[in-house]
């Protein structure tokens, strides 16, 4: 199964290249076309993804995190999510390498086949870094508010870890 | 969150340590920007030759089933709904380095028919929570971390990572159809 998605990549190009021959398209001069316009884009986000990850890393590194999950330890014992995985689940939303340090650590104190390491291993796989994921993406626009969409994007990663936890009581 | 997350640090770990981490901080956003600008400058090419070649309006067909109904009609046939198709497939198929250019391109586009700037619009948010809960279907480094790490079967995660999946992308999407209801 690895090897399906570590050819996806070459796989994609590799057809679309093969269409543009065939369609007779010029593709050194789109490929320089399209290169200046994702350039643009590039340099249009930068002070505000600077500004924005800066920000996440003061934050995770503050400690409020840990203040955060002891807090809601109680909620989650009821939605079913382990003491132990908790501080994993709620820094996954938040960086993506902090996440993995916690991760690598559940895994070697617990073992990778243990109930604790398999909730671990598929909250790591199903979910994204939803605080990374919405300061990249919204640097690239002008909006000031973003509504309802932390809440929902939230909720999500919420419905991850308690499907996770209870599906890995059944494997 | 700047504010706060200084205010807290330099009260619990002293200045100096604070701006340790300020600079830690900046480091790296600058190594994100370095990896991001070549990336986004490839993959914008490879996607103009793909638009040129009527790829993306294929794909964009092709899952119009299920973009219709996440966005609604409105969006049918826009620069921005060919975008965020090719971004859902590049998701699909577990190409993260190529769906971030995609879905920043997506997001320019569908800032650029806001109709109220300073607000993201229905799509847009749409839009971040697909992303945010990203179905991916097959959790490679995941799994290869597993093994690594002496597990005995590291892939027996993989059916409940995409059942989770699943269930976080309804969740998701599902509350934020709800939100769009009650939101001016």
């Amino acid at each position: 199964m690895n090897n399906i998605a570590s050819y996806s990549i070459p796989l994609f190009i590799t057809v679309i290249l093969i269409m543009a021959l065939f369609k007779k398209v010029n593709i050194w001069s789109s490929f320089c076309t399209g290169g200046l316009k994702g350039l643009k884009c590039a340099a249009d986000i930068i002070p505000a993804l600077i500004a924005l990850v800066t920000a996440i890393e003061l934050l995770s590194a503050s400690g409020a995190l840990t203040a955060f999950s002891s807090f809601f330890a109680p909620v989650c014992n009821l939605l079913g999510i382990p003491e132990e995985i908790l501080p994993l689940s709620v820094m996954r939303s938040i960086s993506g390498s902090g996440s993995m340090a916690f991760f690598q650590n559940i895994l070697s104190e617990y073992s990778p086949d243990s109930y604790i390491g398999r909730t671990a291993s598929v909250i790591m796989g199903s979910t994204e870094t939803t605080f990374y994921t919405l300061s990249v993406y919204f640097a690239a626009t002008r909006a000031k508010s973003l509504r309802y969409c932390v809440f929902c994007a939230l909720l999500g990663d919420l419905t991850g870890s308690v499907v996770a936890s209870l599906l890995c009581k059944f494997i | 969150m700047l504010l706060s997350g200084l205010l807290v640090l330099s009260f619990t770990q002293g200045g100096d340590e604070a701006v340790l981490i300020l600079n830690g901080g900046i480091k790296k956003s600058f190594d994100l920007v370095i990896t991001l600008v070549p990336i986004m400058c490839f993959w914008s090419g490879i996607m103009e030759v793909a638009d040129k070649c009527g790829i993306t309006k294929t794909v964009s067909r092709i899952l119009s089933p299920l973009t219709n109904r996440l966005f609604g009609k409105e969006y049918k046939n826009t620069e921005a709904m060919h975008r965020i198709s090719m971004n859902m497939s590049a998701n699909l198929l577990g190409m993260g380095n190529a769906a971030t250019p995609l879905g920043l391109e997506a997001m320019r586009a569908l800032d650029d028919i806001n109709p109220t700037p300073r607000k993201a619009s229905r799509a847009m948010c749409m839009f971040i929570v697909i992303n945010t809960a990203s179905i991916q279907l097959v959790p490679s480094s995941v799994i290869a971390f597993r093994s690594q790490m002496g597990s005995q079967s590291p892939s027996d995660i993989m059916i409940p990572t995409v059942l989770t999946t699943i269930c976080a992308f309804l969740a998701g999407t599902i509350s934020a159809k709800i939100c769009e209801r009650f939101s001016v």
